[in-house]
């Protein structure tokens, strides 16, 4: 009695990409043979971590095979995480579970021998020519000893222009390879030379979890370093003799040159990160209003002189519903940043932030559905600079005083 | 704005917002909850999310096999608008579609009503366990269910009404003569309908919250079962049943003859309990089985006897034939020394290896080898037989037979040649009981599995058999009009109450009083119906015919249903009929003028005899009752009772005065008439119909169609008890009631409602009728009825045939005529009866002697003018019933021989022989003639009595001892 596996997922395995086994028993004549497949995948509920089993049973394919995608099933465990508010190394939570699962031989007198995969799967959803299988590599996209991986557009770099923005988050998230010890966020001076300030990120972290940390300037703000205009803000990732540098990303904090209201939009992209893009033309925003007119009685008229008896009806607008739509525009870019808006026209979860902070005093991060439904990618080579306009809708909800 | 939709319990949680939620509520839903299912019901489809793929196990993959989510049972669901709860109920998922690369559940949401309905399912009554409230079953436990206490989980518990069961005085065809007494026999318990309420929600998690059914009109009432009677749990017949065998064989003899003999018999050892046998109860020990509870049993025993035959001579070989039938054998069943069950001469056997020649034949030899055996099988049974506690109940053997090789002259062996006599040595024989488990077995089964007084009662063995619980607690609310609804902040609380009681002006509408003003959306139509919700031009409510004398004499005179209230409505438009019938049936209360009482007897009545009957269900209203008379309750072993109080229940509180009538209308016929009792018109339709027929009738009604702005806090505190202050310039400002919310969406739309205009409801003022007034009232009286049998305690008392067998314990009272009883014993006759005989009976106490007895008693007037007459051309000897024989002699003279003396006379209480007379006639004209003869004695001083010729004839009598022409 035995099972042969042929094709199983990688160690690492994007949760929204198929996630095939081809397996084979020897033992396909005995009465009522099925292949059990029960897939077992851990995640944290409430804190706890927990596994979740969901059981299948498969007739074998004509030729005896078993051909069983577990993507339906891990998917589910997935959450997308983001978190502006916390400046220390923090876990997002079920951005990556471990599956467990085992084809199990059964048939009348059974069962015979199980065979047993595991591996993880993170909150990625790669395109088809970087999830094929002959050519996938989880090192590809998964930090190492040697190398961080960001889960970001552009694995290595962070930002489309490497300019951020005073009040700009900038979300690193990666799999704890086994050496990382420390992660040091350092202001470097004009020069981009010496080291004004530096911070060690704190937070414990577990070797193959998903951890997020924000570089924002606002880190710097916040631990009283002085920082200005063409400084730069590095990020360093050391391994545990503290001089083996795996990872360093370094932007500029700078202001878009604009005579407009700058609008980011941060929306979750492929990799499982979080990344944003800058609009910083001219943006307009249209408000509809949807209204009833009912007619009511008067008698709430407090003081004043009643046009009728009272008694008598008179037409009040008593309910609104109020909508806005919002037109972006991105400055002059380039073709090697519009990957960025590629990634962020199509990406299921976008934020809207104004800088200028509209909304209150905060930087609210405003939840925004893309009413655009195309999108042109400009290939001539003679056009290397371009800009580029979306519609998005606001899903908020601003409601006015009842009549009723 | 912002509605969510929360899906699952506790960590299998999904969570859907912005969902574009329908609600609707309707009035009709409530008002029918059973048939609608819900107060809400609303499709939706939920594209899939993780939490939705988790919370339905991805069940649309066609492979998996789901562990915790089951599609069969409900999930629970919650709808939140702006975080204020508008929905609670469960989901159902019909189906899933996959739809542009999306999963799409389509769902069913319903209200938390439909649940309870959905939750009791097709549940019975009798599924619920009520086994809290065994008890023995005895007079202290009957007499104290009337008002002092009820046993609960096998305490004493405080009497309530509602709490528990009662023992309602019942008729059902157990009390057939004298009324004033009663046994334990006679009662069957009921349970109150509240405790069935309670057990039934509970059993679902669920609880109420009623006034109404709070009320102690309501706590006191009782459901009678649609049982006959209560029967012994299989637990009980258990206990009492046995089947034993043995384990090994049982030698009764061996003895160096072919003779066996035995004056005395062996009582039969068993040994086997384990299966096939059992004694659950172990009340079988060694020989005997001790019978453990008074009751009618059947005993049987089966024995394989083996009888094997040894020579003590080697040499013998052959011998003659063997045969077994000279002599004779006994196999009895006892009960405390006395047979009850006797098979005899049953042993036989014929060793006969060559057919065909028959005995005597000396020259033929069977091929006899030592050591042969012979099989025989012995059955015997008792039959139903009535044992009381105690009894001792064996098997006893006897034997005294000569094995032969014709009958006459013993067995002769013979050596091989066959022809070599042996002449040295002897005959062994040997029997056996053969441990054999199909055909060696003494057991006893109980054939007569009704419950005895001290027996335990189970209480789960006193519950309707093939009520669903749906159609009780729907009963329930079609009775009393009731309405019913989740509560707002506890969907398992259920509120309970009338539409209107105009009796206690209880209603289910009581609720707050909410001020919609200014809520009417007059840019949309208003809809004004006239005559509201009016269906039917008639409205019939009445309970369910029975077979009962009573209910199907009052159907045929008054050609409905005692109870029925037909309301006809004033419209020329509609001509429908709407009945609302329950599944109960109503109960007539029946005089007894000597008690000075009348209470429910349910019984048929068929060719004069009483007939006992399953009834259907009935509701009756319990309470304690006193009469002026004395009533004697009997209990087994005790002394007697003397009460005055009783456990009265009936469809009226009180016969005689009552205050309510669970009747739906006026009785146009009641079976008693006591001087100043009266009838209340305080019935079911009068206090929770009549209003809302009133409501719907009235010509003043409005229903209208309007569309409000309601917000959600309004959706939130909505109840369909509330009334609704609506004011309008253009309808008036009125009360309403919202009968409907038709599509609410969210509080920026106006949502269309239904509305009912409140009508003025007048509080209801019984009135009391002098019973004499109601017209063809009827004093008819009761019929009898014969009795099941065999029985224990029986109380004779009736002016119309009763036949009474094989029972125990009979009282027959004064005034009862055209009495039979057969093979009874403790009679006790009563004086001024007339026409009864007892027969084959023993343990008499007769106060008066105007009766026929034969065996023991016998009515000599009665046998004066009648007689047995049998013609005989036989010589025959009389039996002790014989009464005249005439004998034709044909071609020989013929022997009369009387009976023994003995059994033709016996001596009466006053001292007085009473003999049987005998009349022999000779009919035919030959020469041959007929000779009396004796049994002992002489006849008139002769050795016997001649008659020689055609039509002579000779009437005799015997004092005991002689014989004597008459």
């Amino acid at each position: 009695m035995a099972i042969t596996i042929s094709q199983q997922p990688q160690a690492f395995t994007p949760a929204y990409n198929d996630q095939y086994i081809t397996a084979l028993s020897n033992q396909l004549a005995q009465p009522e043979f099925k292949y059990k497949v029960e897939v077992d995948v851990t995640y944290l509920l409430n804190g706890t971590p927990t596994t979740s089993t969901f059981i299948y049973f498969h007739v074998p394919r004509p030729d005896g095979t078993l051909v069983f995608n577990a993507m339906e099933t891990v998917k589910n465990f997935i959450n997308h995480f983001m978190n502006p508010n916390d400046f220390n190394i923090v876990e997002c939570v079920n951005s990556k579970v471990d599956v467990s699962i085992d084809i199990i031989e059964t048939y009348t007198g059974g069962p015979g021998t199980t065979s047993t995969i595991t591996y993880k799967a993170w909150n990625a959803s790669l395109t088809e020519k970087e999830a094929h299988y002959s050519i996938y590599n989880y090192g590809d996209f998964i930090s190492s000893n040697s190398e961080i991986k960001l889960f970001n557009v552009g694995k290595s770099a962070i930002l489309p222009n490497n300019i951020v923005t005073i009040n700009q988050d900038v979300f690193f998230q990666f799999v704890k390879p086994a050496d990382l010890f420390r992660i040091d966020y350092r202001v470097i001076d004009t020069n981009g030379v010496d080291i004004l300030n530096s911070y060690s990120y704190t937070g414990s972290m577990t070797t193959n979890k998903i951890y997020q940390i924000n570089a924002s300037p606002q880190l710097a703000i916040n631990q009283s370093f002085t920082i200005a205009e063409d400084y730069f803000i590095q990020v360093v990732f050391l391994k545990s003799n503290l001089t083996t540098v795996i990872g360093s990303y370094t932007f500029k904090i700078g202001s878009l040159c604009t005579k407009h209201e700058v609008n980011r939009i941060y929306y979750l992209n492929r990799y499982g990160g979080i990344s944003s893009f800058p609009f910083e033309m001219l943006s307009t925003q249209t408000i509809d209003l949807k209204t009833s007119e009912v007619s009511l009685g008067n008698k709430e008229l407090i003081s004043g002189v009643y046009t009728s008896l009272p008694y008598k009806h008179e037409t009040f607008t008593v309910s609104t519903e109020e909508t806005y739509m919002v037109n972006l525009q991105t400055n002059w870019i380039t073709a090697q940043q519009s990957i960025y808006l590629e990634e962020l026209f199509s990406s299921p979860l976008k934020w809207l932030v104004n800088e200028d902070a509209d909304y209150g005093d905060l930087f609210a991060y405003v939840p925004i559905t893309s009413m655009s439904k195309q999108y042109l990618i400009n290939k001539h080579e003679n056009m290397k600079l371009f800009n580029y306009g979306i519609d998005v809708k606001l899903s908020i909800k601003e409601t006015r005083q009842r009549a009723l | 704005m912002a509605n969510r939709l929360v899906i699952g319990d506790l960590d299998n949680v999904a969570i859907v917002s912005d969902l574009p939620m329908v609600t609707t509520y309707s009035e009709a839903d409530i008002r029918e909850p059973d048939k609608r299912n819900t107060s809400f019901s609303k499709a939706l489809e939920l594209y899939e999310t993780n939490e939705i793929n988790r919370l339905f196990e991805n069940i649309f993959q066609v492979n998996l096999a789901t562990q915790t989510f089951n599609p069969n049972i409900k999930t629970s669901a919650s709808q939140y608008e702006d975080e204020v709860l508008t929905f609670t109920g469960y989901l159902q998922l019909l189906r899933i579609t996959i739809k542009d690369g999306l999963h799409v559940y389509s769902c069913n949401i319903i209200g938390e009503t439909g649940n309870f309905w959905t939750d009791i399912s097709n549940d019975l009554l009798s599924d619920l366990d009520y086994s809290d409230l065994d008890h023995d079953y005895t007079r202290t436990n009957i007499i104290n269910s009337w008002n002092t206490s009820i046993i609960r989980n096998g305490l004493s518990e405080a009497y309530a009404p509602g709490n528990g069961y009662y023992y309602p005085l019942v008729n059902r065809g157990t009390i057939l003569g004298d009324e004033s007494i009663w046994r334990v026999k006679d009662f069957i318990p009921c349970v109150y309908d509240y405790e069935y309420l309670t057990k039934i929600f509970a059993a679902k998690g669920y609880t109420f919250d009623s006034v109404f059914l709070e009320t102690e009109f309501f706590k006191r009432q009782i459901t009678y079962p649609n049982l006959d009677t209560v029967t012994l749990s299989q637990t009980e017949l258990d206990n009492r049943q046995f089947n034993v065998g043995r384990l090994t064989d049982f030698t009764l003899f061996n003895v160096p003859s072919a003779t066996v003999s035995s004056s005395t018999f062996v009582t039969i050892p068993f040994n086997k309990e384990t299966a096939p046998f059992f004694d659950a109860g172990s009340n079988f020990s060694g020989t005997n089985y001790v019978v453990p509870k008074t009751g009618v049993y059947n005993f049987s025993t089966k024995l394989r006897l083996k009888f094997t035959i040894t020579h003590t001579n080697p040499l013998a070989v052959k011998s003659d034939n063997i045969v077994t039938n000279s002599g004779s054998s006994y196999t009895f069943i006892n009960r405390n020394s006395n047979t009850i069950a006797a098979l005899g001469n049953q042993i036989s056997f014929v060793f006969n290896t060559n057919t065909g020649l028959s005995f005597p034949n000396d020259n033929f030899k069977t091929n006899f080898e030592n050591g042969t055996s012979f099989y025989t099988q012995l059955e015997i049974s008792t039959g139903d037989t009535l044992v009381n506690a105690n009894d001792i109940i064996n098997v006893k053997q006897q034997f005294n037979i000569v094995l032969t090789r014709d009958n006459i002259n013993p067995i002769r062996f013979y050596e091989a040649d066959g022809t070599t006599l042996i002449t040295t040595g002897s005959i062994n024989v040997k029997c056996e009981i053969v441990s054999d488990n199909n055909n060696t077995m003494f057991y006893g089964l109980v054939t007569l599995t009704d419950l005895l007084e001290g027996d335990t009662l189970e209480m789960n063995n006193a519950i309707p058999i093939n009520i669903k619980q749906r159609d009780f607690v729907k009963d329930i609310m079609k009775r009393y009009n009731l309405i019913m609804q989740p509560d707002k902040t506890d969907p398992k609380k259920l509120i309970i109450e009338p539409y209107y009681d105009a009796y206690t002006d209880l209603s289910y509408y009581n609720g707050s009083i909410v001020n919609l003003k200014h809520r009417i959306d007059h840019n949309k139509d208003i809809v004004v119906n006239p005559m509201s919700e009016l269906d039917a031009k008639t409205y019939i409510y009445k309970y369910k015919a029975d077979k009962d004398y009573w209910n199907i004499n009052y159907e045929l005179k008054h050609a409905e249903v005692f109870g029925t209230q037909e309301e006809n409505i004033l419209n020329d438009f509609i001509q429908q009929i709407t009945t609302t019938e329950s599944i109960y049936s109503p109960t007539h209360n029946v005089a007894n003028y000597t008690l000075g009482i009348a209470y429910p007897k349910i019984f048929d009545i068929d060719g004069g005899n009483i007939k006992r009957i399953t009834p259907n269900l009935r509701v009756l209203y319990a309470k304690i009752k006193t009469t002026t008379a004395s009533i004697t309750f009997k209990e087994e072993g005790g002394t007697d009772l003397i009460i005055q109080s009783y456990g009265y229940a009936g469809h009226t509180d009180d016969p005689f005065n009552p205050t309510y009538d669970l009747n739906f209308g006026l009785p146009k016929q009641v079976y008693y008439s006591f001087l100043g009792s009266q009838f209340t018109n305080n019935n079911l339709f009068n206090r929770f119909h009549k209003p809302f027929i009133d409501q719907i009738s009235d010509r003043d009604s409005k229903l209208v169609y309007a569309y409000l702005w309601l917000k959600k806090t309004d959706i939130e505190s909505f109840s369909f008890r509330n009334k609704y202050f609506i004011e309008d310039e253009i309808l008036g400002d009125s009360y309403y009631r919202i009968n409907k919310i038709i599509d609410y969406k969210n509080e920026s739309e106006s949502v269309k409602c239904e509305l009912l205009k409140l009508a003025n409801v007048q509080v209801f003022t019984p009135e009391l009728t002098d019973i004499s007034d109601i017209p063809n009232y009827s004093t008819e009286r009761t019929f009898p009825a014969p009795l099941v049998t065999p029985s224990k305690n029986v109380n004779v008392y009736s002016e119309y045939p009763v036949n009474v067998a094989a029972s125990e314990d009979i009282v027959v009272g004064q005034g009862a005529k055209y009495i039979s009883i057969v093979g009874s014993n403790g009679i006790n006759i009563a004086p001024g009866v007339e026409n009864v005989s007892i027969v084959n009976s023993s343990e008499l106490t007769i106060t008066e002697n105007n009766i026929t007895y034969v065996n023991n008693v016998l009515v000599p007037e009665f046998s004066n003018l009648y007689a047995p007459i049998d013609t005989t051309s036989t010589n025959i000897t009389l039996k002790p019933n014989a009464g005249t024989v005439l004998v034709d002699c044909g071609a020989a003279n013929k022997t009369i021989t009387t009976p023994s003396n003995d059994q033709c006379f016996f001596v009466d209480a006053l001292g007085k022989t009473i003999g049987k007379l005998f009349t022999i006639k000779k009919i035919d004209a030959s020469a041959f003639t007929v000779t009396i003869v004796p049994a002992s004695g002489t006849i008139d001083g002769a050795a016997n009595v001649v008659l020689t010729t055609q039509y002579q004839s000779v009437t005799i009598q015997t004092d005991g001892t002689n014989w004597y022409i008459i």
